[in-house]
């Protein structure tokens, strides 16, 4: 013999929002009509959790935390025109007193050093994503665009650049599967502020093949579905958007 | 002193109204309580950081809608962070004796990516919780065409993923 269940007319989901105070007028006045025995046992269970849990933790605690996370959420503060001006007119000068340095330099081709190449980053038009792998003493190095992982390997990112506004970064396996690696949880890119380095790392999985990842910048709110055909199929970006990409090889 | 929301409640009274729901809504994907806080926490962050972006839903169906894609999330990152973390044996000591509700939910985590937070969110509430479309509209304020117009492009979405992955028995996971 089997019990017979409990009817129920609305969805946990609508009596959360009943506890919220979110209820539609319409939808309330129908839950205090028609709500069933079991609608009204789920719905003083709900209650009775609601209290255990706010009695479970400190608020204010919780709220502190929420606000310091806004804060590191926050954009950076737009710079003055003129210094946005000074700063590329600064590195054009180093570019220019770089150039005369090379080319009063005696030395042969020949016997130039190539450059080490291990801060190699990739550049979109706005920024510019660095990778940085945790190492076993503890330390992080940064990896080059191309470099060899292997599973297990933890990264961070740091997307370069002066402009505030909002980033995404986004991976594609070799399976072609792709996961927003930042920020988690969300389709909405997450805005960036002075705080380069990205919260939290990822691990690397065994999925064989390269892996892409994509730092997806643009002044302006955008969601990441709204970029990722451009980015999976190469196809052309929405306007304002640009991106960084760096592939690893996985071992 | 605490700041205010975009509503112009404060925040403190915005998470004592909300955050119950969103922590029972993160700790049943996620499985465990101090991620779910921690999720809690990351959800409102976010609402609080967007300002007015959300403007046009209410502040509980924005935060389920960010808390539940924060939750899927979540489960990829432990799928990315140690493939034992979803070990169905492992899980099942946090969700109590529902391994088979965990399975579908790394099957759903997986098959997910790429679509929009309402998708998963609908996607969730139909495949996992086992709502109905009419349910789903109800409870989310959306008409049921929408709904099920959401489902069907999960359901393509689904179709694609598995064709280019090979991946077959999430579909049978989670139409169970």
């Amino acid at each position: 013999m089997t019990e017979a269940k409990p009817e129920r007319r609305f969805t946990d989901l609508e009596l959360e929002r009943k506890l919220a105070g979110d209820l539609s007028p319409a939808r309330a006045a129908a839950l205090e009509a028609e709500a069933t025995p079991a609608d009204k046992a789920r719905l003083a269970e709900l209650e009775a959790q609601s209290a255990a849990f706010l009695a479970s933790l400190d608020v204010d605690h919780e709220v502190r935390r929420i606000e310091q996370r806004v804060e590191r959420m926050k954009p950076a503060p737009k710079r003055p025109l003129w210094l946005r001006w000074l700063l590329p007119a600064g590195a054009l000068m180093a570019a220019a007193a770089a150039l005369l340095l090379v080319f009063f330099s005696n030395k042969k081709p020949s016997d130039r050093v190539p450059p080490h190449d291990d801060d190699l980053l990739t550049k979109g038009d706005d920024i510019s994503l660095v990778i940085h792998a945790a190492t076993d003493s503890g330390d992080s190095s940064k990896l080059a665009n191309g470099d060899t992982i292997t599973p297990g390997a933890r990264l961070r990112f740091e997307v370069q650049g002066s402009k505030p506004g909002f980033i995404a970064v986004v991976g594609i396996d070799g399976s072609a599967a792709s996961t927003i690696y930042y920020p988690w949880g969300a389709n909405e890119a997450a805005p960036i502020g002075t705080e380069r380095l990205l919260p939290q790392a990822i691990q690397i999985d065994a999925t064989p093949g390269d892996e892409k990842f994509f730092a997806v910048f643009s002044t302006k709110p955008f969601t990441v579905d709204t970029v990722l055909p451009a980015i999976t199929k190469g196809g052309t970006l929405p306007p304002g958007v640009s991106v960084s990409e760096v592939v690893l090889h996985k071992k | 002193m605490h700041g205010t929301t975009p509503a112009g409640d404060s925040v403190t009274e915005l998470y004592r109204r909300h955050a119950p729901a969103l922590h029972r809504r993160c700790a049943s994907i996620v499985g465990n309580p101090d991620d779910a806080r921690d999720l809690v926490q990351e959800t409102f962050a976010r609402y609080l950081a967007a300002g007015d972006r959300w403007s046009g839903a209410t502040p509980f169906a924005v935060l389920y809608r960010i808390a539940t894609n924060a939750s899927i999330d979540k489960l990829r990152r432990r799928k990315t962070a140690s493939e034992d973390e979803l070990d169905p044996e492992v899980q099942a000591g946090d969700l109590g004796s529902e391994p088979r509700r965990v399975d579908a939910l790394h099957d759903l985590a997986f098959l997910t990516r790429g679509l929009s937070e309402e998708e998963v969110t609908v996607a969730v509430l139909h495949h996992l919780d086992g709502y109905t479309q009419d349910g789903i509209a109800e409870s989310l304020d959306l008409s049921r065409r929408t709904v099920g117009k959401m489902l069907a492009k999960f359901e393509e979405h689904l179709k694609k993923r598995a064709a280019r992955t090979g991946f077959t028995e999430a579909k049978a996971a989670i139409n169970d």
